[in-house]
């Protein structure tokens, strides 16, 4: 064979190996596809918990548990089965999310969530002024809608093994709320014999024995919750509507005070 | 018959319009390498019938395509502008050049698109490659000292091609709008800001105003795919003219001015044919050339593409692209201006300068000791420049942090995005004690791994007494939660001060579809 001929041989089975590399590469082609898509997904869910660590935990709590009065639960079976229903939003999950996120909360809904006195949910799209850019909103919604398996018992999260001291009894959650009612200033509004000397508000010396009778159909833990979260949602006669109890009571906190609130008998 | 003679007729005749010229037994023979079976030689006329061809030479001298002549570093250099031009172009239908869309239409391209991350891998491979083969091409135009004379003009139009190629590659650099991207043109563009007399002025024209936002991107996606092309093709057509046609290739010096037995310059100057000699020698180059692009993106290159710019965040460690490492590291032997706008501007004015300052008529190796030497002295500066401007030389990350970066690097995938999910297991792991056996063996390596690095460190005084934690929560469906925690004891500062604890502390997160992977 001449040199041509070598040539152009060699040309031709190199063309014809890339033509069955492109259509090899081609039939992998959707599985691949598939892949990186799961990947970018998983990148955005990642860099999603990122920005809820920097952003929204101190309001929707570490895990999404929600903070008190200040926001709600996200990571919350009623969040994922509810909540759309709720306010009437005809899109998707993911679409109402991202709104909430970038517009923040215009009209509060009910459930109602005071907020710390100033705003509601604040607008976080640089649209609107607020510090996000349109793809990490996007990253926050992967994230917040990946809570979605564990907020509706598919799967359970395992904790983090760690030594823990044995668990503590209602009397301990009770003692420690004590601390949080004295510490948060409950007392300069409420009187608890032997406490504390607030007037401003209902005399609490003895509130375990009458909350559960102040609504009907509510438990006497979740009254003194609601009354927390939300004071004028029931206002005792005689009281003119209350200050907002601000600051932040996280989850367990407010547990503790209740606990400790429930111990108030007569 | 008369009918079927006819018809043979009219069929070579559409075989001559569409083979400028050359009858269908004629291409046989061609592909045969048989001599032209008519007179005159048809594939003479075919370089005055086709528009492609007429700008090649009809004949070569045979010494003017040996290999080891021309590397067949300009004809590599074209093959990538050609790919580059035909990738670029389908690459433009997905892109979108605002700072809003930009990534994400990138990660559009990587996920949904068909073949749309090989088309970015080879993109970018062969814009790569251009720059390569286009500086190697100089190299070896100046080694062989065929810049001389006549050929100074072409030369000079080489070297503002070479500019141009860095452009391009330079401008492409910004399109994924990353964090790799935005910071190197950030840097890049901040040294136009150290130009005397115009440097703000020349900034601000660059970026599009005082930081790179949505104008930049929209002037280097415009320089990108509209105004370097077309000013390269304009210009590589002059260079190629003037070498095909202004004033004949070169050949290897000592055949064009050796002292030869005249058989051996008979047979070194003996002329071949374009067609098909060469041409058949192309075809087999590019073959090959798209065969090694194919193959390299689809096996062993990705395209790297970061995390979304954040002009809020700057990296821990940013790099120049690395045909820009020199520049880089002579901004750390001094300042803006001298360093990254003199030096640099110096060099390419030499480079421009060369024919008319070396006015040495001789190119023999051997006359022009000083030539080559110099050659050499600036490839070795090139050289040690690129060493010095890598992360790593000069700046130096605070111990913790860089043991951070290693284990869990602020981009890409570090050694605990490697070990499969289901094997993290969660828990506290300090790196000294655990029992590493009841582990699985991809974790624990790791954790020694940490351990042999914290060790490291305190050896050097770096990190005394240090430790170093790991924590794997489960944090989601499918999502770990990793803190690394490194603390250590800092020498008390000054006679009132105790000596205290240190603690560096990374936080990040892991998603299933994102681990195991290498």
């Amino acid at each position: 064979m001449s040199r041509i001929q070598h040539e152009l041989l060699s040309g031709l089975i190199a063309t014809v190996l890339s033509l069955a590399l492109l259509i090899a590469a081609g039939r992998a082609e959707p599985e691949r596809l598939a892949r990186r898509a799961a990947a970018a997904h998983a990148w955005e869910i990642e860099i999603g918990a990122e920005l809820y660590a920097d952003h929204c935990r101190s309001c929707h709590g570490i895990n999404g548990e929600g903070v008190g009065q200040l926001g709600p639960a996200l990571h919350d079976d009623h969040f994922f089965r509810g909540r759309l229903r709720e306010v009437g939003w005809q899109g998707t999950p993911g679409e109402y999310v991202a709104s909430t996120i970038a517009l923040g909360r215009v009209v509060a809904t009910a459930p109602f969530y005071a907020g710390d006195g100033n705003v509601v949910m604040p607008a976080w799209s640089q649209a609107y002024g607020g510090p996000l850019r349109p793809d990490e909103i996007q990253s926050l919604v992967a994230f917040v809608l990946n809570w979605e398996a564990s907020a509706t018992g598919t799967v359970e999260l395992r904790p983090v093994p760690t030594p823990t001291p044995s668990l503590e009894d209602l009397a301990g959650q009770a003692v420690r709320g004590e601390k949080v009612f004295l510490a948060a200033g409950c007392g300069d509004c409420h009187t608890i014999a032997g406490l504390s000397k607030g007037t401003s508000g209902p005399d609490l010396t003895a509130v375990a024995d009458i909350a559960g009778s102040r609504r009907p159909g509510m438990s006497a833990a979740d009254y003194l919750r609601e009354s927390f979260l939300i004071p004028n949602a029931y206002l005792v006669a005689g009281y003119e509507e209350g200050a907002r109890c601000g600051g932040i009571l996280s989850q367990k906190q407010l547990d503790d005070l209740v606990a400790f609130l429930l111990t108030r008998k007569g | 018959m008369f009918r079927i003679t006819h018809l043979a007729a009219a069929v070579d005749a559409r075989a001559r319009a569409i083979a400028a010229g050359l009858s269908i037994s004629e291409l046989r023979a061609l592909l045969r390498g048989d001599k032209p079976g008519e007179r005159p030689n048809p594939r003479y006329r075919a370089h005055v019938i086709s528009f492609l061809l007429h700008i090649r030479p009809r004949t070569y001298p045979l010494a003017s395509t040996w290999f080891t002549h021309t590397f067949r570093l300009g004809f590599f250099t074209t093959f990538f502008f050609v790919v580059e031009a035909l990738t670029g172009v389908v690459l433009m239908i997905y892109y979108v050049p605002t700072p809003d869309q930009a990534y994400a239409s990138i990660i559009r391209l990587i996920t949904r698109v068909p073949f749309g991350e090989l088309l970015r891998d080879v993109h970018r491979l062969a814009g790569e490659g251009m720059v390569a083969c286009a500086f190697l091409h100089m190299l070896r135009t100046y080694v062989t000292a065929s810049y001389k004379g006549v050929r100074s003009f072409t030369w000079l139009t080489g070297v503002a091609l070479l500019a141009i190629t860095l452009g391009l590659a330079f401008s492409g650099y910004l399109l994924p709008w990353d964090q790799l991207a935005y910071w190197a043109v950030t840097i890049g563009t901040s040294m136009a800001a150290a130009m005397p007399w115009i440097g703000k002025e020349l900034n601000t024209l660059l970026r599009g105003g005082p930081d790179i936002g949505a104008d930049g991107l929209l002037r280097f996606y415009q320089l990108h795919v509209i105004a370097l092309p077309l000013a390269a093709l304009l210009l590589l057509g002059v260079h190629y003219y003037k070498v095909a046609r202004g004033h004949g290739l070169s050949l290897p010096a000592h055949i064009e001015e050796g002292d030869l037995p005249p058989a051996e310059r008979a047979a070194a100057t003996r002329r071949i044919d374009f067609i098909p000699d060469l041409l058949a020698h192309e075809v087999f180059l590019a073959s090959l050339g798209g065969l090694a692009l194919i193959a390299l993106a689809l096996f062993v290159y990705d395209a790297p593409l970061e995390r979304h710019a954040n002009p809020q965040r700057t990296p821990l460690e940013t790099a120049a692209p690395w045909f820009f490492l020199w520049v880089q590291g002579l901004l750390k032997l001094g300042d803006k201006a001298w360093m990254g706008i003199g030096v640099p501007l110096a060099a390419f004015g030499l480079l421009a300068a060369l024919p008319y300052l070396d006015r040495n008529p001789s190119r023999l190796a051997r006359r022009r000791p000083l030539a080559l030497g110099l050659g050499a002295l600036g490839v070795a500066a090139l050289i040690v420049l690129t060493y010095l401007g890598t992360p790593g030389y000069g700046v130096h990350l605070p111990a913790a942090v860089a043991i951070g970066q290693a284990m869990a690097p602020e981009e890409g995938i570090g050694p605990l995005h490697m070990v499969p999910f289901d094997n993290l297991p969660l828990g506290v792991f300090a790196a000294e004690g655990t029992d590493e056996a009841a582990l699985p063996a991809s974790f624990a390596s790791v954790l020694s791994d940490l351990r042999r690095r914290l060790a490291e460190a305190d050896a050097r005084g770096a990190l005394p007494q240090a430790r170093g934690l790991i924590i794997v929560e489960e944090w989601q469906a499918d999502l770990k939660r990793i803190t690394l925690r490194i603390t250590w004891t800092t020498e008390p500062a000054g006679e009132t001060q105790a000596e205290a604890r240190q603690v560096y502390t990374r936080v990040f997160y892991i998603h299933r579809q994102r681990s195991g992977h290498d």
